[in-house]
């Protein structure tokens, strides 16, 4: 039965019998700075990194093929997440941090820049050395954003 | 409590509709979700489960997603972090909060 079906059917028994409301939404305004989403995207690349060197290389073929799904799977979420990552960190960058917060950080601008560059790495390699910079890296900018955070409240 | 009443009670899977847009990609407003019920009555969950919960300061059903399991306690977060309500504002959730665990999206 295909999900187009399925869902035609959901539709109908919801007006038959409404099914019960459950919310996913902000309450709050937006514009809230947070250092963890880049964080977790780059533990996410580490983890697919990792993930893909342990794929077998030889085997059954159809062990051969569930490889290559997985490796093609992990390959997209690895991209997925060095976009995020990189966004994440570019948002903090231009948007959360001001020109008074580089005298106590003066090395801000080159650790944003050298991140960013590493999720680009990470994104046409698998390299797990790049993985674990990014991740240090974003930590390292993740101190600094807690540091201003705290400061400024 | 009615016959009806009782018999969802009973039941162990339910059917929610999703309002918003928090847990987007993977869950976008309008879709539903099937959940079981009784899924932690003898396992924890663990992170990166789908839970509805009960928001612990307006008590209203929510969607997140377990981020970190903690000492009895589940810091949860919803996949769109730029809209989303979660434990960044309202702390890590109780075990007794969480009402269960999302199986299917449609």
């Amino acid at each position: 039965m295909s999900m187009k079906i399925i869902s035609e059917l959901f539709r109908l028994l919801d007006r038959l019998k409404p099914a019960e409301i459950v919310y996913a939404h902000c309450d709050i305004p937006c514009g809230i700075y947070d250092s963890k989403p880049a964080q977790l995207a780059a533990e996410t690349v580490e983890k697919m990194v990792e993930k893909i060197l342990q794929l077998p290389l030889e085997g059954e073929a159809r062990e051969i093929l569930e490889a290559r799904n997985s490796f093609v799977r992990m390959v997209k979420v690895k991209e997925e997440h060095a976009e995020i990552c990189k966004r994440e960190i570019l948002i903090l960058w231009t948007d959360f941090f001001k020109e008074e917060n580089l005298k106590d950080c003066p090395n801000l601008h080159d650790l944003v820049w050298k991140t960013t560059k590493l999720c680009s790495k990470n994104k046409r390699e698998v390299n797990p050395q790049a993985a674990k910079d990014l991740r240090g890296s974003v930590d390292k900018i993740a101190v600094i954003f807690n540091k201003v955070k705290a400061v400024s409240k | 409590m009615t016959l009806m009443n009782l018999l969802k009670s009973l039941f162990p899977i339910e059917r929610f509709k999703v309002v918003g847009t928090s847990m987007i990609p993977g869950i976008g407003a309008g879709q539903y979700l099937l959940v079981a019920k009784k899924s932690f009555l003898f396992n924890k969950p663990k992170k990166s489960d789908i839970i509805i919960l009960k928001q612990p300061i307006n008590r209203r059903k929510i969607v997140k997603r377990v981020f970190k399991v903690l000492e009895n306690k589940y810091f949860v977060l919803g996949d769109n972090l730029r809209e989303s309500t979660d434990s960044r504002f309202f702390g890590s959730v109780k075990q007794k909060d969480i009402l269960g665990k999302v199986l299917f999206t449609i």
